[in-house]
């Protein structure tokens, strides 16, 4: 429900959005929430509503491209070093724990300053930041489908293993790989928004929810902490929601880890 | 088991080496060096002087030179000089570590002390209302940022009560009641927040363990219910709780950084995107370094306490 309605807002931002959400209405500075302006409007009166459905424009942009660079950069390795196996799989496995080592946020931290804020990098850094943890993964779901029959079957009769590899193998693991997707899409959005609230994410103008909350409009808070909880429950809500979405397509598709919560 | 942990900690050196290259790869990743970023800030230099403070910098120099040469100084423990304050920059991290080991460490008790409670009184309570508010409070716990959480603590202590966090750092030996004042907010939010994915596994897992026919024996014979849970359910109900506290880890120093920055603890992370910010890139690269190491030594750490608290995963 959150994601659909997180979805409508991001597609249909500008005919949602009531107002255009950098127009700063003259002398209506810190206002509480009223008919003009639903959830009131920030020290340079802009209307807070129309800001929000813009930043799910972002949030959602950022969380998309960097799940799929991540998932796809993670789902090839984790795939590759598996089913290979042998002296490759440990060497790719080493230089994946020291790629794990760096803690998510400090990755996409040195990421983000080396190729510059913009819309693009912030998803590159976070799609990269993934990449480990999602290769670990699908290596392990790779390591047990591959003992199966059909796999020694389809080599007996002589297919190739890049055709073993695509055809045979990364079918019976895609169940995992979309799983951990939908969770990592979560977790996007919510690193999107702790680099925004640092001030190294997409950069302003653009109305990002971590943005909302960061140094510029703390100050404001104090005079009007409406300004702070709006931006807030709307990351907490939508990644709330991607979660509960992960965990139910895991009920749904890998019964083996139903009850692991 | 010392066999394994000798192997253990042999495997860890192809892996810190990796680390020591992937962090000085990070930082070259982009084209183009530390002096040309300092210049488009607005500052104008002759081209003589930006060779001087290239060269004075090292970075006229190729990049396996470089490369090379950085290898060499981490292992004489020098890293080079701050490009923004001109000092050591290890000095710098060395100040920094103990701050945000502090918080790190009074986070984890807090989590700790909040989550295991909470998640067996949740698993006793099976499906009471009770138990589905503490689930659905940390369900909405794992999702809400901390920083959001952080922000409105301040912005409703300042609101409500004209309360102020106290800002900035007091080494524990010098004040400890003010140490503590300063630390516990900070600590408290990231340790909640770490101790939502803890209360769910140590509720799953109490409710496995009560299933079990020891547990049945144990009251059969009479056990008061507390004993059960202490002496039966807890001993064995912890130990997956203790795996994914160490997943956890990697997450908390996430947070740290984030943490650090808002209620102004000269901590690692603060110094991080203060380096950031400065375009510092001797800074930066040492404290990268650092979380790259702090996470490898505490993930050797969480493997070895396996074997100690787990029997059956006792390895030779």
């Amino acid at each position: 429900m959150v994601i659909l309605i997180m979805f409508a807002a991001a597609l249909f931002a500008p005919l949602v959005a009531r107002y255009d959400p950098l127009y700063q209405h003259a002398g209506r500075i810190l206002e509480k929430p009223s008919l003009d302006f639903w959830m009131g409007t920030d020290h340079l009166g802009r209307d807070i509503y129309s800001r929000i459905v813009h930043g799910a424009k972002v949030s959602i942009t950022v969380g998309f491209v960097s799940v799929a660079i991540g998932t796809a950069g993670g789902a090839l390795i984790g795939l590759v070093s598996g089913f290979q196996g042998g002296k490759f799989d440990l060497y790719v496995q080493r230089f994946v724990d020291a790629w794990i080592a760096f803690p998510g946020l400090v990755l996409i931290l040195v990421l983000v300053s080396m190729l510059g804020p913009s819309l693009l990098n912030v998803s590159i850094a976070i799609g990269i930041g993934s990449m480990p943890g999602t290769s670990r993964l699908v290596r392990s779901a790779v390591l047990s489908t591959k003992e199966n029959e059909y796999i020694v079957a389809a080599t007996a009769i002589g297919a190739s293993r890049v055709r073993v590899g695509a055809r045979h193998i990364l079918p019976n693991v895609m169940a995992p790989i979309i799983i951990v997707a939908t969770v990592s899409l979560g977790a996007a959005i919510l690193a999107e928004s702790s680099l925004s609230f640092l001030g190294l994410g997409v950069p302003p103008p653009a109305p990002t929810w971590g943005g909302m909350l960061s140094r510029e409009g703390r100050e404001f808070m104090i005079i009007q902490p409406l300004l702070g909880l709006w931006p807030g429950f709307a990351i907490t809500a939508v990644v709330m929601a991607f979660n509960l979405f992960g965990d139910a397509l895991r009920d749904v598709w890998d019964p083996r880890l139903r009850g692991a919560q | 088991m010392t066999g394994y942990i000798v192997q253990r900690v042999l495997l860890m050196f192809p892996t810190i080496f990796l680390v020591v290259t992937l962090t000085f790869a990070l930082m070259h990743i982009v084209p183009g060096d530390a002096v040309l970023a300092q210049i488009e800030e607005g500052t104008n230099l002759r081209p003589e002087q930006m060779e001087l403070m290239r060269e004075r910098l090292g970075l006229d120099k190729p990049l396996y030179v470089q490369y090379a040469e950085w290898l060499w100084g981490l292992l004489k423990f020098d890293a080079g000089v701050s490009l923004f304050t001109g000092r050591p920059v290890i000095d710098q991290l060395l100040r920094a570590i103990p701050i945000s080991i502090e918080l790190i460490i009074f986070s984890q008790i807090l989590s700790i002390s909040i989550a295991i409670p909470v998640g067996v009184f949740s698993a006793i309570k099976q499906d009471t209302w009770l138990d589905y508010l503490l689930r659905t409070t940390s369900i909405a716990m794992l999702a809400a940022p901390s920083f959001w959480i952080a922000t409105l603590v301040i912005i409703f202590g300042a609101y409500w009560f004209l309360w102020a966090p106290p800002i900035g750092y007091v080494p524990f030996w010098e004040d400890p009641i003010t140490n503590l004042k300063q630390l516990f907010l900070p600590s408290a939010i990231i340790g909640l927040n770490g101790s939502a994915t803890k209360m769910r596994m140590t509720r799953s897992t109490v409710l496995e363990v009560l299933r079990q026919d020891y547990v049945r024996t144990a009251r059969a014979k009479g056990l008061s219910e507390t004993m059960v849970l202490v002496r039966h359910v807890m001993k064995n109900a912890l130990i997956p709780v203790i795996t994914i506290w160490g997943a956890s880890i990697a997450g908390l120093v996430n947070g740290s950084i984030i943490i650090e920055n808002i209620f102004g603890l000269p901590g690692v992370g603060r110094s991080m995107i203060t380096a950031i910010n400065n375009s510092d890139m001797t800074q930066l690269q040492i404290n990268v370094l650092f979380y790259g190491f702090g996470i490898m030594v505490i993930n050797l750490i969480v493997d070895i306490s396996y074997t100690w608290f787990d029997p059956r995963v006792r390895y030779s």
